[in-house]
C-alpha cells in the first residue's frame, strides 16, 4: 500500500447532487474525464454539480505515461454527442461547462469540428453558461486552432502537463515546443477566450526548472494557471517522484501572480478543470480586460 | 441497520485498502463524520457515516483489502 503524506487525502461524498449527476450522465450515455481519469476530486465536485465532458469517445491515440485514460483504437465519432451533452448541461442547469477530449490523431481533423458542435449546441439550449474548452494540441495546426477559437468559448486551455526536459518521459508522443506554438497562437489569436494552462508537481522536475516554465507560459499571454500533484492512476503509469508540500505549492502560486498570471490555483488536488468557474467569476470577460486590452489594441 | 458500502472510487478501481478506523466497533457516529480511511493506488479517501447511530459492525481491519461493493462496516440507527 502506498503511504501518502496527510495532505493527499478527499472525502467521498455522495448526496443528491452527486446521485443527479452521475445518474443524467448514465442516461446520456456521456463521459467525464472525471471519471476516466479516476480524478481523486470526483466525489467533491460531483456533489457540488460540477463535471468535466469527455468528448470523441475514451479512448486516446497518445500513450502519455501520467494518464489513466485507456491507449489504442478509438471509437467512432458520434455526431449527435454535441446535442446530449447541450441537454445535460440543461437540465443539470449548469452555469459553467468544461469540454475536453482524448487526442485523436487518426481525424483529420483532430477531433476540432467536435469541439466547435459541442460549443455552439451548449450556447444554443443555454445562453448564459459559461464553457471552458480544454483543447489537446491538433499538432498545432492554425486552421484547427482557429475553429475553436471561433466556437466563442469563454475559456481556452491547452495543458503543458510538465516541464521541457521531462517530456520525453511523461508525453512521448507530444513535444514541448509544439504544446508552445499551440500557445502562442491561442495568445495571439484568442480576442475573447482567456487562455489556460495546468502543470503537474512530483515526476522529478527541479524547482528552478518549474519558475522557468511559469516565466514561458505566462509569455505566450496565458492568463490562467494550474499547478497540481501529479498521482499515479494505474499501475501501468509513472511512479510519483515526490510529494510536493502544500507550502511549496504556494511559493509557485506567489511566483505565478508576480510574473503577471491573472488567476492561479496551486495546490496539491489543483486539476485543469477542478473548481474551473472560479477563474471566470474572479475575472469577469476578457473584452473588459484592461491590461488585456492595451496589449492588443 | 444501515450498510456502509465500498463506491467505485475511480474507473477501474476495483479494490481499497483500509488505512484508518476513526471508530471502534460499539463508538456512536454522527451522519457525515469520517468514519473509515480507504487507501487505493491514486490517493487516501475518507468515507463517511451515512447515518448517525452505533457502529455495530466493523467487517475488515486495518490493512485488509475490500472490494468495490463489500460492505466495509454497519451502522445501527439511531432512534428516534
Amino acid at each position: 500500500m502506498v503511504k501518502f503524506p496527510h495532505w493527499i487525502k478527499r472525502k467521498v461524498i455522495i448526496n443528491t447532487r452527486f446521485l443527479e449527476v452521475k445518474g443524467l450522465l448514465d442516461k446520456f450515455n456521456l463521459n467525464t474525464i472525471c471519471y476516466w481519469a479516476k480524478c481523486p476530486n470526483l466525489f467533491e465536485c460531483f456533489s457540488k454539480g460540477h463535471a468535466s465532458f469527455l468528448i470523441l469517445g475514451k479512448i486516446c491515440t497518445r500513450s502519455c505515461s501520467f494518464c489513466g485514460i485507456k491507449k489504442g483504437s478509438p471509437e467512432k465519432v458520434d455526431f449527435e454527442e454535441p446535442e446530449r451533452i447541450a441537454r445535460a448541461v440543461q437540465i443539470l442547469d449548469l452555469k459553467y461547462a468544461v469540454i475536453t477530449s482524448v487526442t485523436r490523431d487518426d481525424l483529420t481533423d483532430k477531433g476540432s469540428n467536435q469541439f466547435y458542435n459541442t460549443v455552439i449546441a451548449i450556447k444554443k439550449f443555454n445562453p448564459k453558461t459559461k464553457i471552458e474548452i480544454l483543447i489537446p494540441d491538433f499538432n498545432a495546426k492554425p486552421k484547427l486552432l482557429e475553429l475553436v477559437i471561433s466556437s466563442g468559448a469563454d475559456v481556452i486551455s491547452y495543458n503543458l502537463e510538465t516541464i521541457k526536459s521531462l517530456y520525453k518521459r511523461v508525453r512521448v508522443y507530444s513535444s514541448y515546443q509544439r504544446g508552445f506554438e499551440v500557445l502562442n497562437f491561442l495568445g495571439r489569436n484568442s480576442k475573447k477566450a482567456f487562455l489556460k494552462s495546468s502543470i503537474m508537481l512530483g515526476l522529478g522536475e527541479e524547482q528552478e526548472e518549474v519558475l522557468s516554465t511559469i516565466r514561458q507560459l505566462r509569455l505566450t499571454g496565458c492568463d490562467i494557471l494550474v499547478i497540481g500533484q501529479y498521482l499515479k492512476p494505474d499501475k501501468n503509469c509513472m511512479d510519483v517522484i515526490r510529494f510536493v508540500s502544500p507550502e511549496e505549492f504556494n511559493l509557485y502560486s506567489e511566483f505565478a501572480y508576480k510574473a503577471g498570471f491573472k488567476y492561479v490555483l496551486s495546490s496539491p488536488f489543483a486539476r485543469s478543470s477542478y473548481l474551473a468557474k472560479n477563474a471566470l467569476l474572479k475575472l469577469g470577460g476578457k473584452t473588459n480586460d484592461e491590461s488585456y486590452i492595451a496589449r492588443t489594441g | 441497520m444501515t450498510k456502509v458500502i465500498l463506491p467505485e472510487l475511480g474507473s477501474g478501481v476495483n479494490e481499497a485498502t483500509v488505512s484508518y478506523w476513526h471508530f471502534e466497533e460499539g463508538d456512536k457516529v454522527t451522519e457525515g463524520e469520517d468514519l473509515v480511511e480507504m487507501t487505493t493506488d491514486k490517493a487516501t479517501f475518507n468515507i463517511p457515516a451515512p447515518c448517525s447511530g452505533v457502529l455495530s459492525e466493523v467487517n475488515f481491519g486495518e490493512g485488509d483489502a475490500v472490494k468495490v461493493g463489500d460492505v466495509i462496516a454497519v451502522i445501527e440507527e439511531a432512534e428516534g
